[in-house]
């Protein structure tokens, strides 16, 4: 990807994307993919909700008037740094295809810093712009935005209100699910000077259910999914930070163990391609309980 | 080695869980087992459990059901009436529909299983 500039790599992954989205839809609206370019969402950290990639997201809402909570405790561990934190996330539906969550990240130790506590806040809206049930399955997509607020504590914020968007793309059946997911996320300039660079971010999930259990029997899935991640580069008090740009393009395993309304989800994510220089990740290790009323 | 940890802790949830799912999948069958259900919904767009709690909870919402099992492989929906409750079925049908929609998914058919004597002052039946 060297060769390619900013604008040519989102353009280059807006068509990976919505050829992915045209394999998984031959009928897919062209109305979906008029809108899906310059629409709001996320951060490279995992997404994990309610059947959607450990690592990545997908375009599953939550029920009218349905609101779900989650608790996770993911692991980050690289050369250069260690962290543990806690992600708190709730979701509530105001249709069955509109979503809006907001969530957090309460670092609890990390190497390096005495810094601990409660994250940025991150608030998103998801849309399903497209669905289409068939018997046992559903082929669905959805654009998201959201903002990052500098809510954080000292130390854990970004000191910077940034902005996501994305446009995912999944089909979902009773053996085999696909996901695909493309994510642009615009960073400002914080009060501490620095202008972290924005964010493009390409995800494929491919999930398993090995036996297809019936309801009140639980439900086990296995995920494999690839994260792509290509960082603009950073700037210091308006000017670029040499070298600061790069890819790297991540491999992740895990599971959703749902019972009814819970679900447990762990999964790790270790790198598989890497060009950045201080983006030196080992792996990243999540387990997640949601919870859904 | 520098996986080890991680690894070795997924490793140990996946056998619990390979270990744990069969055993309480045996003993756990659904709450609600219907013999005879009053109306059966088929639906599409259902896939997993949380569809299935989904659906139940919308459904249950309704006064004039009672019972509600779910079969997630059919693609069906089991219901019986509370007869204390009881309505019209084109009121019962357009409750059941509307629940399938907020619920996220689509209907195919309502079908009821006994003839009920107020259906008659209806709407005719529509899919």
């Amino acid at each position: 990807m060297a060769g390619f500039s900013f604008s040519e790599r989102i353009l280059k992954g807006c068509v990976i994307v919505l050829t992915m989205a045209h394999f998984v839809f031959p009928t897919f609206p062209a109305y979906a993919v008029a809108q899906g370019f310059g629409i709001p969402v996320m951060e490279p950290r995992g997404e994990v909700f309610r059947h959607e990639p450990i690592f990545g997201i997908g375009p599953r809402t939550i029920w009218k008037n349905g609101f779900g909570l989650e608790v996770g405790i993911d692991r980050d561990k690289s050369q250069r740094k260690e962290s543990l934190g806690l992600k708190y996330r709730a979701i509530y539906g105001l249709t069955s295809d509109w979503a809006v969550t907001a969530e957090s990240r309460q670092v609890l130790d990390q190497s390096g810093s005495d810094d601990t506590g409660l994250g940025d806040l991150v608030v998103r809206t998801k849309y399903r712009i497209y669905r289409n049930d068939v018997p046992g399955g559903v082929f669905h997509a959805a654009v998201m935005s959201g903002v990052e607020f500098p809510t954080g504590a000292s130390g854990i914020s970004t000191e910077s209100t940034d902005f996501f968007a994305g446009l995912s793309a999944a089909y979902e059946g009773r053996r085999w699910l696909l996901f695909a997911t493309g994510r642009y996320r615009v960073n400002t300039e914080g009060s501490n000077k620095i202008k972290r660079g924005n964010v493009i971010l390409y995800d494929v999930a491919l999930g398993l259910r090995p036996v297809k259990t019936d309801y009140y029997q639980p439900d086990l899935v296995l995920m494999a999914e690839l994260n792509a991640q290509i960082f603009g580069e950073r700037e210091f008090k308006g000017a670029p930070v040499g070298g600061s740009s790069g890819e790297r393009l991540l491999a992740g395993f895990g599971a959703w163990v749902t019972f009814r309304n819970w679900a447990l989800k762990p999964g790790i994510q270790i790198p598989v391609y890497n060009n950045l220089n201080d983006g030196d990740l080992d792996y990243r290790f999540v387990v997640a309980i949601e919870f859904h009323i | 080695m520098k996986y080890k940890t991680p690894i070795i802790s997924l490793l140990t949830a996946f056998l619990m869980t390979i270990t744990l799912v069969p055993q309480v999948s045996a003993q756990d069958k659904q709450a609600t087992a219907i013999e005879n259900p009053d109306v059966v919904v088929q639906v599409k767009g259902m896939t997993c459990e949380m569809c299935a709690y989904n659906m139940e909870k919308h459904l249950k919402q309704i006064d004039a059901i009672g019972d509600v099992q779910v079969i997630l492989d059919e693609q069906k929906v089991l219901l019986t009436l509370n007869e204390e409750e009881a309505v019209a079925e084109y009121v019962l049908r357009d409750a059941v529909k509307n629940a399938v929609l907020d619920a996220g998914f689509t209907v195919e058919a309502v079908t009821f299983m006994k003839e009920d004597e107020t259906s008659k002052a209806g709407p005719e039946e529509g899919h």
